[in-house]
């Protein structure tokens, strides 16, 4: 933990107040938050729905209000109030839902997001030609946004959000329901912004492609921080093999194998239509498997290194691919 | 799509994005009134609808109850006095509620998943954001309630004899009042279906039992209580008493005493709004 870090938060803890009627009382959504941001750091939150991650955010840019004696904030040195509003000029946010007005163009947005910075006139003009040739969009920047294409909306929140020169970006999930095309320009973009302009990046995500790009990764669940490391470091956690087999009956065929080949049931996780087994050699077992199990039972079966995706079901005992899948349905 | 948009080319910025100096605080907010402002112009001069929705509705609403109760309506205390033109103030009154609720509707969404989001998060004040709204509906609802003035002549009413301050103020301290309020309720529901049922069962009846449609004396004890209570009942004898130059032929009270009760209330919604924007700032967030 440097202590230069251009963000830091201790001991955050948010408790959502006594719900509606047939709801729970009051149950506690973030506890011990700590978390540092470096110049030119992309730092990921990493966690399923209700993990605490956007609560985090929340409570970071202000839009939950932080309690007496419930943590602090300290930005470039300074520890910051509730409801900063110098903190807040350095800040951009880009949230799940583009922040963006969409019977406005791409250029009417940008020069309003400025506007709100006391940006005007030819420098907005000018910072707002710039951004919009960099998100490769200034052929449509007339455009109601309406008529673009999800992605380009995206790219359009993404240069709002940074076209007054934040010192901190903040985004949540920013490339959920992005196409591949759309995520990696979006990905080109903050990583050319951290590079060139020692921009610090907070993001919030369950993607494990996402997630895999950040520098440090906290991984979230029920509000607990269940780790804090690189995502190389949290990969190299799991030594062994992972096999994953696809089965029609894969709780029928978690025992047959159990039984077959003496495995422990509780090794073998059900993950939806797949088993997955950790094996430090992995070849050899499904070399064993295959022999073992009747010919038509397994549908297909792979093995390969851990991902941040099994390192992510590791630590918290949910399937990041169900997790998004579940998001997208709902979505 | 052309190939440019889509290509990934290097997307490094060529300079640093240098932050602007900081702002005061003041000029912070003045900066995010005149972006709400603005906004407000543009999707005023871009939607049709809203012109056909706040300003024609009115009209017709006004032609067609006035001309179909011309015959049942008749005052005792003035004489000669027809229906449309009684109906008129309330009209106008109409526009002024209209324009507040159309424009304060799109809020409910625009602060879960739209424009006010970042508004939220950014250096500007939650009083800065109500007065930048309330701004912007009330410059909205002077040039509609002004096209609607120029059917007052059919009314029977002289353009002349209009008390036009009195009447621009009663329009602006209307707005700003009715502004803030239905600011407030859209801030407090979370669904356009709710606030269309508040719109329903609390602020077309007020405008009912504001004088805009019948007058006090109708011979219903309970009514008049109600309409003093009611703050639009001040908007719509400021306005009767400002399109007659100053003293109308009935109203419930005189123009001084609803100027006044306007103000009082613009004041008092307009502090409602900022307390309620400051104290739930976040709404149906999940974890």
């Amino acid at each position: 933990m440097s202590p230069g870090a251009r963000l830091r938060v201790r001991d955050l803890g948010y408790q959502f107040e006594r719900g509606r009627a047939g709801k729970p009382a009051a149950r506690a959504a973030l506890t011990n938050f700590d978390l540092d941001v470096q110049r030119g750091e992309i730092v990921g939150l990493l966690g399923p729905n209700g993990s605490g991650k956007s609560t985090a955010l929340a409570l970071i840019v202000g839009l939950l209000p932080r309690r007496v004696g419930s943590g602090t904030l300290t930005f470039e040195g300074r520890e910051l109030a509730t409801n900063d509003r110098a903190f807040r000029a350095r800040l951009g946010v880009v949230f799940q839902q583009p922040s963006v007005d969409r019977k406005l163009s791409a250029r009417e947005n940008l020069l309003l997001a400025l506007g709100m910075h006391g940006i005007r006139g030819r420098a907005a003009a000018e910072r707002t030609r710039e951004q919009l040739e960099l998100a490769g969009l200034a052929e449509r920047a007339d455009e109601p946004l309406k008529n673009l294409s999800g992605g380009m909306r995206r790219r359009v929140d993404l240069v709002r959000a940074v076209a007054h020169g934040p010192s901190l970006l903040v985004l949540d999930e920013p490339t959920t329901g992005l196409d591949e095309l759309s995520f990696r320009r979006m990905w080109a973009h903050l990583e050319a912004l951290r590079e060139q302009t020692g921009l610090a990046i907070l993001v919030a995500t369950h993607r494990p492609e996402e997630a895999a790009r950040c520098d440090r990764l906290l991984v979230l669940s029920e509000g607990q921080t269940l780790a804090n490391e690189t995502p190389s470091n949290l990969v190299a956690r799991l030594a062994d093999d992972i096999l994953r087999i696809r089965a029609s009956e894969p709780a029928a065929l978690a025992r047959e194998l159990s039984s077959a080949m003496k495995i422990d049931l509780d090794t073998i996780e059900v993950v939806g239509a797949e088993l997955v087994l950790h094996h430090p050699r992995g070849h050899e077992l499904l070399v064993e498997i295959i022999e073992s199990v009747a010919r038509g039972r397994i549908d297909a079966i792979t093995v390969q290194r851990p991902t941040l995706a099994d390192v992510f079901l590791h630590l918290t005992g949910r399937s990041l691919e169900l997790e998004q899948a579940g998001e997208v349905e709902a979505a | 799509m052309t190939s440019s948009v889509e290509t990934l080319a290097p997307l490094a910025p060529s300079t640093e994005l240098a932050p602007r100096a900081e702002l005061s605080g003041f000029a912070t907010d003045l900066a995010l009134i005149g972006v709400l402002w603005r906004r407000d112009m543009i999707h005023l001069l871009r939607e049709r609808s809203r012109w056909l929705g706040v300003v024609v509705q009115p009209l017709l609403f006004w032609g067609l109850i006035g001309s179909g109760l011309a015959g049942a309506f008749a005052l005792p205390t003035a004489e000669g006095l027809g229906y449309l033109e009684y109906l008129f103030p309330g009209i106008l009154a109409m526009v002024v509620l209209f324009t507040a609720v159309f424009a304060t509707m799109s809020v409910i969404e625009d602060r879960q998943q739209g424009f006010l989001q970042q508004v939220m998060v950014g250096p500007g004040s939650r009083a800065a954001l109500v007065l930048g709204k309330t701004a912007g509906v009330t410059t909205m609802a002077l040039i509609q309630a002004g096209l609607c003035l120029l059917a007052a002549p059919l009314a029977g009413l002289s353009l002349a004899a209009v008390d036009w301050p009195s009447l621009a103020l009663a329009l602006v301290l209307g707005c700003i009042g009715l502004t803030a309020i239905n600011f407030t309720l859209a801030w407090l529901v979370d669904s356009t279906a709710g606030y269309h049922g508040i719109l329903s069962i609390v602020l077309l009846p007020l405008w009912i039992v504001s004088g805009a449609m019948f007058p006090a004396a109708s011979g219903l004890p309970w009514l008049e209580p109600v309409m003093r209570a009611n703050p639009m009942t001040y908007l719509v004898d400021a306005l009767r008493h400002s399109l007659y130059g100053g003293v109308a032929p009935v109203s419930h009270v005189s123009l001084p005493v609803a100027l006044v009760v306007l103000a009082g209330c613009a004041l008092a919604f307009v502090s409602l709004a900022v307390w309620v924007v400051g104290r739930r700032v976040q709404a149906g967030r999940a974890a």
